[in-house]
């Protein structure tokens, strides 16, 4: 077996880890050329469509499917007292209180509606057009009640209640108070005694996750099995939330996440369609197929943030801060679905960022509305609290008259103190600040735009320049699952890793995680290649099914490297453990005397011998030689539970024009300085950072959910809810320090959401920057050119935009006599 | 959203009243409206709104809710669904009267919800369409409650012309509708009545048309019962419309643009003779180019203009009866 | 969404497809390019019994010299508008509009008559067509009429085609003289409609603006021509001052909606600034 002279494979001394190899998935799922879910044809297959809500808040009368019964093509059709038995509730696995109030969540309505793209009715028809048509034939009665849309008017005692079985709007009422849980100082005091207090309401609008794939699902049912293929990123934890909701057994049950366009965080829900995909192939025992359209994707797939923030910051005159309060209002909707709740409370701990708080304290209140469900969305929960402490820092710096580096880099963990346990008791493992930003400085070319902007202003330029900042960090990996398990988080935080050695020297590696783009096939690939000393194109990653995965907790949350990958590699150093065995008995040499280096095992001394590890595959496959006390395999897995969450960190700096004409603003230079810790793949480091950036960005500038007072969401299409393409975007410029996280074998730390989390209050900050001076003090996200130009001719923040219905957006007046039209009757909308 | 508008009408105000509270004149001032069915004070039909390429139809229903004389203040509630399923539209108008010496002045305030579709984008597609709506209705309503009780209508100067005349036209068949009795030949009448007011509020709009378009096709203001024969007795040209058969209103005597009046041979002069259906016709769509066309309208109310619409109005009469299922 | 069902004509010439629109019924619906029809038929807000495609009459295509007017065939696609070197040499702003219009793949698609047609006040080249004192011909089954632009856009969504009638091509009259043109797009997002717009041509004669054609995007209901500043700039000083105090009237005469883009005071500021900017630009400032 070691006859042959074909140059070992791994030819190159350089490590995988750190390269910047080449995509494996990417030739696929950039031409499309595979199996998303929608793709899937099975025979015998039908069709669902979905009769939706037009309206916000109604009781249903009468649901009348007669007509759409007698539709060509339909077999059934089925209103929400159809499965009221069976359907039981969506379920919410984060009750972030004790006494956190749940509404219930249906799948289909039955006697009232919520939320404009409920759910109402279902129709089962041969084809997908036949399925479209008959959706038109539904007669719902709606008997409409006023819709609950104002967080903070909903939040009152003496108001229109969202459900009428609850005694108020609030789900729950979360409180974490530094003081009281013994990290940090009481803020009560800390705020008496503070030289500077500044207090200031932002508003974090309410965005869509709007991946590129519409969420599709299919079911077939075999006998009493059922397989479900899902545009998911969760196909673990659907499969046991499934079983636990309509009862099918989770072992009768598969569930598969092919090829998933994009999900960013939108794509981690047990959805309605889904269930009502499983219960009606179960019903019918036939496999039925539902897909989305892009109008129902944007209206009832899950939003994400929509918070309003009351920060107040209090310090010292030389510019020592000496406590943080936080008090937020986060919208959640019509109901509660997965982890809901959770998502603003992920912030809790992050407001405080990467300043040296003494005193802290952070109260959310949940709020319902008739709105679709907010969930979680790139970032989920942290990016909000990066905008707040950001922006709040920024206004700190300017009521002291302070340069609002000086005063971030006055209150920083330095980077010797690191390990550092900060006020809201996380313990951030390593970081280095003041690297990250010398670094940013430099890349953005810091001085030359400082003079810019003075030579601008003092010219009295049109278009006006400013700079701002935002150093962040952010905990990701979500968590040890303890933790969660303290925070009421109904799940645990561990990932599970499999590698099996096939004879031919090939190595498929069974991950947990469930990539939806992210590129794990080839960074797991990477940290077997380098572990095993086999070649990279020996490995096959294997994700997404849980018959062939059959344990693991998804993709979310930057979660996978730090935790799924650390599980591969532990796996794999069980794989070398055992090999060494095999090879210690095949070459009749004590274990200890064996050295395993590039692949192969040789006996330390005598240059010649050895085995590689693909060798020792196809012996112990053979099994004819092998140690007395083990088993005939070198196969191993393991399950990781992290011991901390993983602080990635960054300075982001973001120079703007503003042209104080027309208040269109734009982004001159963007650089970044990252620390994710250990790199694997710097291409995909850096295409996550550019994405992350892309979604950050669009907060600030371009995205909104706008619902009107009718409770419509007027932005149900891309004319309207402006998702920013490569055109709108600048180049970015980007760059890494290193410091290893010391919570994981590889040093690494999560990366998928960090461009998000530090973007958005970078490109904020530095519009306020540049028209500060003429008495502009905040703007409304998304800066639209119409707030920006508001905000510099009256004040304010430039206002809410109008949305049809409300009285802000008006209709006509007319006014003719004896009865002829005149010419002021001639309509055309003006207000 | 909120739309007003307002007009004055050139009768008391209690007379103005009197017509706003009778829904078969009033329903019909919704442009593109069809009224299917009234009871009591409700009534239900379909408005067909047609918009460059967007075409949507709504149906439901739509009652008075307040009627307070006193005051002289009611409160219309109108509720419809996209027969498509895209989505409702509702509409709470409240019209207002204040007297004004032998004038009354009308406030019309509507609060107009639209859900579904069309609501879905930002530019607000259908308060356009809302406001177009409203503005007509108001229109409309003006000319309605300014012919009061009775049709009266004055020779007006030619530029006015064709509104009068096809406004006579109406007034003829709006007193036509008030023909008291139970009797089927009393239903007739009243049914045929509205056809006709409605068929020449058609012409009105279609007055604006130069005379190479009268051909073309039918808008606006669908009709109900059934029109009879062409063939039944038509007035002299330049004479009034003909009173209808057993109706006690008084004839009259509209403007030499009068030939319009010859919507009478479709009118309740032959009425006995057929059986009114209930309309299941598609309503004609508003086409908001008549709508816009009202300042054109003056131009275009020329004696030549007249003859076209006696011609139209006989293809109309025609083209019904042969596009009836 | 799938749009519902409907039968589908394709005729080859303009007699064929008048006839084709004449059979289609009350609900017939003409396509040209489709970027505009297909979206509504697919969100159901439009259910033709029948749509005539024009995509085979290639009569209807095409860009030709008429001595003092181009005539520009309207199935012509924007692509093939951007490429053409006659409207190139005669019409540059209707180069400059059609560069701003979406993306690649709709200009391969959308037609210039298509678009004129469906009389978006917020598509870019109506307003093109009405600074340029275009002519639509118009063809019906009684013949061929002309009508100058100003006429053609009468509301929103609305021409003065009637039922049965086609725009067959748009006549554009040539700039005689010196012009410079250009047209001030201001948008949030690459490939999105124009909040506001301004298509300017300026003929200078000795260092002053001789006359001014503007036309506005998105300020009403139709496009409009931005009359008291072209009056105020006839004759006037080539100069920053005069351009900047005519500007100062653009919005005089429009009635620009408030939507979820902008309120209609700020249009009216934006219709001000741009035209300043756009004029400077066409006059060479």
């Amino acid at each position: 077996m070691t006859l042959t002279e074909e140059p070992r494979t791994t030819e190159t001394a350089q490590p995988e880890i750190g390269r910047a190899r080449r995509r494996k998935e990417d030739a696929r799922l950039i031409t499309g050329r595979t199996t998303w879910t929608d793709n899937m044809v099975l025979p015998g297959m039908l069709h669902l469509s979905i009769v939706r809500s037009p309206v916000a808040h109604a009781r249903i009368g009468s649901v009348d499917v007669s007509a759409a019964r007698e539709a060509p093509g339909v077999v059934a059709v089925y209103s929400g007292r159809d499965f009221a038995e069976e359907q039981g509730s969506l379920p919410c696995a984060w009750p972030v209180t004790p006494d956190m109030v749940n509404p219930g969540h249906p799948s289909i309505a039955v006697e009232e509606v919520n939320h404009v793209g409920e759910a109402v009715a279902v129709i089962v028809a041969r084809s997908k057009a036949a399925a479209a048509d008959a959706v038109e034939l539904v007669d719902v009665d709606y008997a409409v009640l006023p819709p609950v849309l104002d967080m903070e008017q909903a939040s009152t005692q003496d108001t229109d209640l969202c459900h009428a079985h609850l005694e108020s709007n609030t789900s729950f009422h979360f409180v974490f108070d530094a003081g009281d849980a013994g990290t940090g100082g009481d803020t009560d005091e800390a705020f008496s005694g503070a030289d500077v207090v500044v207090s200031r309401r932002f508003v974090n609008q309410r965005l869509i996750p709007a991946f590129m794939e519409p969420r599709s699902v299919v079911v077939q049912p075999q006998g009493d099995n059922y397989t479900m293929w899902s545009a998911t990123q969760i196909p673990h934890i659907l499969r046991v939330m499934l079983a636990m909701v309509t009862g099918v057994p989770e072992h009768k049950l598969r569930v598969i996440a092919p090829d998933v366009g994009g999900g960013f965080g939108g794509k981690l829900q047990v959805t309605p369609e889904e269930v009502l995909a499983l219960l009606v192939a179960r019903r019918l025992g036939k496999p039925v197929k539902y897909t989305e359209t892009r109008s129902e994707s944007l209206m009832s797939a899950h939003h994400g943030r929509d918070q309003i923030q009351y920060v107040d910051v209090a310090a010292d005159r030389e510019g020592n801060v000496k406590g943080l309060r936080v008090r937020l209002l986060a919208d959640m909707g019509a109901y509660l679905r997965l982890i809901t709740p959770g998502t603003p409370a992920l912030g809790a701990f992050m407001y405080p960022a990467i300043y040296k708080f003494p005193a802290y304290r952070f109260e959310l209140k949940g709020i319902f509305t008739n709105k679709t469900p907010t969930d979680a969305y790139r970032g989920a929960g942290r990016p909000e609290a990066t905008f707040a402490i950001e922006r709040i820092m920024d206004e700190l710096a300017v009521e002291l008259g302070m340069d609002p580096l000086e005063l971030r880099r006055k209150n920083w963990i330095k980077h010797d103190e690191f390990p550092f346990t900060m006020v809201a008791g996380l313990e951030y493992d390593s970081g280095n600040y003041e690297a990250a930003t010398a670094r940013a400085l430099e890349l953005i070319g810091y001085d030359e735009l400082r003079a810019e902007q003075q030579r601008r202003r003092e010219s009295g330029d049109p278009v006006q320049l400013g700079i701002g900042f935002s150093t962040f960090t952010e905990m990701c990996g979500i968590a040890p699952s303890r933790v969660l398990g303290s925070l009421s988080f109904g799940s645990g935080g561990w990932e599970h890793a499999s590698i099996r050695m096939l004879p031919t020297g090939k190595v498929e590696v069974v991950t947990g995680a469930t990539p939806h783009g992210q590129g794990h096939e080839t960074a797991w690939s990477q940290l077997v290649a380098d572990k095993l000393g086999v070649p990279f194109e020996d490995v096959e990653v294997l994700h997404g099914d849980t018959s062939i995965s059959p344990k693991g907790l998804d993709t979310y949350g930057s979660r996978s490297l730090v935790v799924g990958g650390t599980a591969v590699v532990k796996a794999a150093d069980k794989v070398v453990a055992k090999a060494r065995k095999v090879a210690a008995h095949l070459l009749e040499a004590s274990e200890d005397d064996l050295e395993f280096e590039g692949g192969k095992f040789s006996v330390r001394g005598t240059p010649g011998t050895g085995l590689s590890i693909q060798e020792v595959a196809l012996a112990i496959f053979a099994a004819h030689n092998y140690p007395e006390d083990v088993e005939p395999s070198i196969d191993a897995d393991a399950t990781f539970d992290p011991v901390n969450f993983s602080f990635p960190h960054g300075t982001h700096i973001c120079a703007m024009e503003v042209d104080t004409e027309t208040g269109m603003v734009k982004i001159r230079k963007y650089a970044c300085v990252d620390d994710v810790g250990t790199i694997v793949n710097p291409l995909i480091v850096e295409g996550q950072i550019h994405g992350g950036l892309a979604q950050g960005i669009a907060q600030a500038l371009y995205e909104e959910a706008v619902y009107d007072a009718d409770g419509n969401l007027t932005t149900g299409s891309f004319v309207d809810y402006l998702v920013p393409s490569a055109a709108d975007l600048p180049h970015f410029d980007t760059d890494n320090t290193v410091t290893p996280s010391t919570s994981n074998p590889m040093g690494s730390k999560g990366v998928g959401e960090a461009g998000t989390i530090a973007s958005t209050p970078a490109v904020v900050n530095a519009a306020l920057d540049a028209v500060r001076h003429l008495g502009v003090t905040d703007i409304r996200m998304p800066l639209t050119p119409e707030r920006v130009w508001r905000a510099l001719q009256t004040g304010g923040d430039g206002g809410d935009r109008a949305a049809a219905g409300t009285t802000a957006y008006g209709g006509a007046s007319t006014e003719s006599t004896t009865g002829v039209s005149t010419p002021a009757s001639n309509p055309g909308g003006i207000s | 959203m909120q739309l007003e508008n307002s007009f004055t009408v050139p009768v008391p105000i209690d007379e103005a009243w009197r017509v706003l509270l009778d829904i078969e004149r009033i329903a019909p001032c919704m442009p593109g409206a069809a009224l299917d069915s009234v009871e009591g004070d409700s009534f239900t039909g379909r408005v067909k709104v047609k918009l460059g390429p967007i075409n949507l139809t709504y149906q439901g229903k739509a009652s008075f809710v307040e009627k307070d004389e006193a005051a002289h203040r009611a409160v219309i509630d109108g509720r419809g669904k996209d027969q498509r399923g895209n989505g409702t539209a509702a509409a709470l108008i409240t019209a207002q009267l204040k007297e004004e010496g032998a004038t009354t002045r009308v406030d019309v305030l509507t609060d107009l919800n639209i859900t579904g579709r069309p609501a879905q984008f930002g530019r607000g597609v259908m308060t356009d369409v809302g406001n177009k709506l409203l503005g007509q209705f108001a229109d409309k309503l003006a000319t309605q409650l300014g012919q009061g009780d009775q049709p009266a209508a004055e020779p007006g100067p030619a530029a006015k012309a064709a509104t009068t005349a096809a406004g006579a036209a109406e007034e003829v068949a709006a007193s036509a509708e008030q023909v008291p009795g139970e009797g089927a030949a009393a239903k007739t009448t009243r049914k045929a009545a509205g056809a006709a007011r409605k068929t020449a509020a058609a012409a009105a709009d279609k007055a604006a048309k130069p005379a190479a378009e009268a051909a073309g096709p039918v808008e606006a203001a669908p009709t109900t019962a059934a029109p009879t024969t062409p063939a039944a007795p038509v007035t002299t040209p330049a004479g009034p419309a003909a009173t209808p058969a057993s109706t006690p209103a008084a004839p009259v005597t509209p403007a030499p643009a009068a030939p319009a009046a010859s919507t009478t041979p479709a009118g309740p002069a032959a009425a006995p003779a057929s059986t009114p259906a209930r309309s299941t016709e598609e309503p004609e769509p508003i086409d908001l180019l008549e709508v816009a066309g009202g300042a054109a309208m003056a131009r275009y109310a020329a004696p030549a203009g007249a003859a076209a619409l006696l011609l139209l109005l006989i293809t109309l009469v025609v083209r019904r009866r042969r596009r009836r299922r | 969404m799938i749009p519902a069902a409907f039968a589908y004509a394709r005729p080859t010439t303009v007699e064929e497809a008048l006839q084709a629109i004449a059979d289609g019924g009350e609900d017939v619906k003409v396509m040209a390019g489709g970027q505009s029809l297909i979206p509504v038929m697919r969100l159901r807000m439009a259910a033709p019994e029948t749509v005539v495609d024009l995509v085979s009459v290639s009569e209807m295509r095409g860009v030709r010299d008429d001595g003092d007017a181009l005539v520009v065939g309207a199935m012509t696609t924007h692509h093939d508008v951007l490429v053409d070197p006659l409207i190139a040499e005669h019409a540059p702003l209707l180069v400059q509009a059609t560069e701003t219009v979406a993306d690649r793949q709709v200009r391969a698609r959308g037609t210039f008559g298509g678009a004129l047609a469906h009389a978006d006040p917020a598509g870019d080249l109506a307003a093109v067509a009405l600074a340029l004192d275009a002519e639509m011909v118009i063809a019906g089954s009684g013949g061929r009429r002309t009508v100058p632009a100003a006429d053609f856009f009468v509301d929103y969504l609305t021409t003065c085609l009637e039922e049965g009638e086609l725009l067959v091509e748009v006549r554009i009259p040539k700039l005689r003289g010196e012009w410079g043109v250009r047209y001030e797009k201001f948008n949030r997002v690459a490939q999105a409609w124009s909040i506001v717009a301004v298509a300017a041509a300026v003929r200078r004669e000795n260092g002053h603006i001789a006359e001014a054609r503007i036309g506005l995007t998105n300020m009403g209901s139709t496009p409009l021509r931005a009359q008291a500043t072209e009056a105020a700039l006839a004759g006037a000083d080539a100069s920053a001052a005069a351009i900047a105090a005519a500007a100062e009237r653009a919005a005089e005469g429009t009635s620009p909606t408030s939507d979820l883009n902008a309120q209609a005071d700020y249009r009216e500021h934006l219709a001000r600034v741009l035209t300043r900017r756009a004029v400077s630009a066409a006059a060479g400032l």
